[in-house]
């Protein structure tokens, strides 16, 4: 697929909340929202959910990379996802100003042990797969902006689609 | 797009898939293609669901649901189970980036619902040989589908 004309379109909108969210800094700064506990001080809600989306997606497909290093076998089945999620980040960092991408990259050295055994290893995989649908899809919900909503959403349903590809 | 609005472009979509699943239903053979008459049949009954879903939510809201047309124009001529399949697909597509602009222009409980309905079509576009994107229900100018 076309998957340049995607970024390309795409990229322009994630900027889009990325900017609005700078320019809402100054208003939201030292200001607790509801449900964003862990928002960083002075960034506006959609920034912080960016900033969440990045983690958990990167959580994830960290998992499926190293899952695919470990497990060549498995190289087939998950290189759409590992695919999917590459692209997912590069237009969430996007989303995300300069100034915040430390606190995107998340803490380090928690990472899930990928099982030696390749089936466990894409159960795995599969389930963190599974788990992070409803993630994306609870910040979609808390997203201020209409236009970033439906770019999680979207996150959410292409992760789908590969879980059903993967499991046919 | 107000929500209200979104809402009755969901229900004007659905209305449109409930019709062209009906006439595919018809078209497709229970004997000689019984999986994609069932995929065919599960989905009319899923849209047919949503719909209904749409149309209490539109009352609710103190708003008269957009009435079905009479008829609509089928993608292709649906003759063959090719055809078919390619019609559904088409379907899927549309209604996800009708779900898509519902997502973006609802909140709360209305877009966490826009949500699943995004997701399944998503997912149904593989059982009438669609293949998977990268951002499902986004606008059709971004996706370059």
């Amino acid at each position: 697929m076309p998957r340049r004309a995607v970024l390309g379109g795409l990229a322009a909108s994630a900027v889009v909340v990325a900017a609005a969210g700078c320019a809402a800094d100054t208003r939201q700064a030292g200001r607790k929202s509801p449900g964003t506990a862990t928002t960083p001080r002075g960034v506006s809600p959609d920034v912080a959910l960016a900033i969440t989306a990045v983690t958990r997606v990167g959580t994830v497909a960290d998992l499926v990379h190293r899952t695919i290093a470990h497990h060549r076998r498995l190289r087939h089945q998950l290189s759409g996802l590992n695919a999917l999620h590459a692209a997912h980040l590069r237009l969430l960092q996007e989303a995300v100003p300069d100034d915040r991408r430390d606190a995107a990259r998340g803490p380090a050295g928690q990472h899930e042990r990928v099982p030696h055994g390749a089936h466990a290893a894409l159960r795995a995989a599969l389930r963190a797969e599974h788990d992070l649908r409803p993630q994306l899809e609870g910040l979609a919900v808390r997203a201020e902006s209409g236009e970033f909503a439906r770019l999680l959403a979207a996150m959410s349903a292409a992760v789908a689609q590969q879980l059903a590809a993967v499991r046919t | 797009m107000k929500p209200l609005a979104a809402l009755q472009a969901t229900l004007a979509g659905e209305h449109a898939a409930v019709w062209i699943y009906g006439v595919l239903g018809a078209q497709a053979s229970q004997s000689r293609t019984p999986e994609l008459f069932d995929e065919l049949s599960t989905a009319y009954a899923l849209h047919r669901k949503r719909r209904d879903q749409l149309e209490v939510t539109i009352t609710r809201l103190d708003a008269r649901p957009v009435a079905a047309e009479v008829s609509y124009q089928l993608p292709n001529p649906a003759r063959t189970p090719a055809q078919q399949r390619a019609a559904a697909l088409q379907v899927e597509q549309r209604l996800a980036d009708v779900y898509g602009q519902a997502v973006q222009s609802t909140t709360h409980a209305q877009r966490r619902w826009a949500i699943e309905a995004l997701s399944d079509c998503a997912v149904r576009q593989l059982g009438f040989g669609g293949a998977p994107t990268d951002l499902p229900g986004m606008p059709l100018t971004a996706t370059g589908r």
